[in-house]
């Protein structure tokens, strides 16, 4: 039908980051889970009240203020340890995922056709998937950091503070709403060419 | 050949609302930049140079280090006033230009239909812009803070713009998407040039 196949350098190097992904994911995971139990857990405070000493800045620069700081405890307990994985491991492990999706997906689309209902449902999960899963990931994130650092102050950190903390990831609204209107186009396509052959 | 309902339809005005956005915040940026804030100082955020810093403990914490730097130059010359609008706009700028591009494929798509050679030509213009384009403009902005910090710090170089570039890999995937839809969309314009012909 085609000569050459119009997904390929993108299912490649989707493959391609997926591997290296889950490697580097899970290699960073299980060494966590073991010799990390070990280690002091560490945050960022976005919100520092108190002085700053600042050294070897060069005449007429001064430092302004300290906007984030990160704080250590030395001997963390297991929970300390739980919301540390809370806020760093949902999001990746969402990306990884969405990856999955995608390498799926364009597998599918090369084997069956671009233009069919199977691709269409493939397109409009994967729309729905970036546009609320990851959103979700982040706000879980967001209130793992923030529930680390007001354990860890005796001042107000602020209720509510991971609002202000929740990173929303901007592009996957944005590409989740896109592959919804991509998956209608290609649904209508399907359509199209089933009426088609019908007719032929 | 009817269609019920534009297929674009909640998309071209989410991308409409968030080109406005995006151009006023970047208009706005660059007027407070050149104009008004002659005589004041300039500020930088940076991620790398946080040893420079020193704070005092304070809590139920072993210890205490700055995970960012905030740099500010009270008098600040021409060029780094430069520095400081690139910091500043040229983020905001390239995705300006990225929501005119995708508006202007959206709009144009509505009207002349979705499967022509113009659209597929659309798209792989938009697919390399944000492949490219957007890549370099923050390997841009995090050059100018690179710049600033040196002059502070002597130990600033080339690995220092390693660490604080933010490489963009939604732009870098989306693009390579983009490029692949648009060797979609030239295809199926060919078929249906070719089904036209038959008919």
């Amino acid at each position: 039908m085609s000569k050459a196949n119009p997904l390929e350098p993108l299912t490649g190097l989707a493959s391609t980051v997926l591997a290296m992904s889950v490697i580097v994911f899970g290699a960073g995971t299980a060494i966590r889970l073991t010799f990390g139990l070990f280690d002091p857990v560490c945050f960022t405070a976005k919100y520092w009240p108190h002085d700053t000493v600042a050294r070897d800045l060069a005449a007429n620069v001064r430092v302004d203020d300290v906007d984030r700081v990160r704080l250590c405890v030395d001997d963390p307990a297991p929970w300390h340890h739980v919301l540390d994985l809370l806020s760093d491991a949902p999001v990746p492990l969402g990306q990884i995922a969405a990856l999955l999706l995608l390498v799926l997906l364009l597998r599918n689309a090369a084997r069956h056709g671009i233009y069919t209902p199977g691709t269409a449902a493939d397109v409009r999960r994967f729309g729905h998937y970036l546009l609320w899963v990851l959103p979700t990931a982040a706000m879980v994130e967001s209130i793992g950091r923030t529930t680390l650092v007001h354990t860890a102050v005796t001042f107000d950190a602020g209720f509510l503070a991971f609002f202000g903390e929740w990173e929303t990831p901007w592009w996957a609204v944005i590409t989740g709403i896109a592959l919804l209107s991509l998956a209608k186009i290609v649904r209508t396509g399907a359509e199209m060419r089933a009426d088609l052959e019908g007719t032929v | 050949m009817t269609v019920a309902r534009d297929p674009l339809q909640p998309l071209t005005g989410i991308v409409r609302l968030l080109w406005s956005v995006t151009t006023v915040l970047s208009l706005t940026a660059i007027t407070l930049v050149t104009v008004a804030s002659y005589g004041t100082s300039v500020c930088f955020t940076s991620q790398v140079g946080t040893e420079l810093i020193r704070t005092v403990p304070h809590g139920e914490v072993g210890y205490v280090s700055a995970g960012s730097l905030r740099v500010c130059l009270s008098e600040p010359s021409g060029w780094e006033r430069v520095l400081y609008l690139v910091d500043v706009a040229l983020p905001m700028v390239s995705y300006a230009v990225l929501f005119l591009l995708l508006m202007g494929l959206l709009e144009r798509g509505a009207v002349e239909g979705v499967h022509t050679v113009a659209t597929a030509d659309r798209l792989r213009r938009l697919g390399w812009f944000t492949l490219v384009a957007v890549p370099v403009a923050t390997l841009g902005e995090a050059a100018a803070r690179i710049l600033v910090l040196a002059e502070v710090r002597p130990e600033t170089d080339l690995t220092s713009l390693t660490a604080e570039w933010d490489v963009p890999w939604w732009a870098v995937v989306s693009g390579l998407g983009l490029l692949a839809l648009g060797k979609i969309m030239r295809t199926s314009a060919e078929m249906r040039a070719d089904l036209e012909g038959t008919v």
